[in-house]
């Protein structure tokens, strides 16, 4: 089920400062989404 | 561990990226404390975002992996070299049946790259990213 060609899904996630990141905060700008599989 | 090779490539061409107008958002399923630790130990130079409920990796398909995407002769390979490189093989801890993968957004919010990694081996090359960026 590619979503190449959709729409991004939207999401409002905390880093690791507590800062929520926005997909709309990276509106006309690149973004590289890394999903990263177990970190440890 | 080939996640982490995965992110050496990334920041090796982290200034190219940058230069694209590109940013480099991590998401991890894991506890804030984990991840901290994470950026810690390695120093990734980008945010890491925590989606405990694995919602957004559900929404772009990334579910748990198979037996054979974990052990299969290709992560084999990928771990046998990282030996013969005198890389440190550590036994994982975690869920290690969450897949990963690799979305690339433009900057209208489409989806222009959607690569959900079969495991520990199944990451696109760095230069496929670029390539995808640069728009060609």
């Amino acid at each position: 089920m590619s979503r190449v060609s959709q729409k991004a899904v939207d999401f409002a996630l905390a880093d690791t400062a507590g800062t929520i990141h926005r997909l709309s905060d990276y509106t006309g700008r690149w973004l590289l989404l890394v999903f990263h599989r177990h970190l440890a | 561990m080939p996640c982490r090779d995965h992110f050496v490539q990334l920041r090796e061409r982290e200034s190219e990226l940058a230069s694209l107008g590109a940013d480099v958002l991590v998401v991890t399923f894991e506890s804030p404390p984990i991840a901290r630790a994470y950026v810690a130990e390695t120093g990734l130079p980008w945010p890491i975002v925590v989606d405990a409920d694995r919602s957004l990796y559900r929404a772009y398909g990334m579910e748990a992996a198979r037996w054979r995407d974990l052990i299969g002769p290709r992560v084999i390979w990928l771990y046998l070299k990282l030996i013969l490189r005198g890389g440190r093989v550590r036994m994982p801890t975690g869920d290690t049946h969450q897949l990963g993968g690799d979305v690339i957004v433009d900057p209208q919010g489409i989806v222009r790259l959607h690569h959900v990694a079969n495991g520990p081996a199944g990451r696109p090359q760095i230069e496929t990213l670029l390539a995808i960026i640069r728009g060609r």
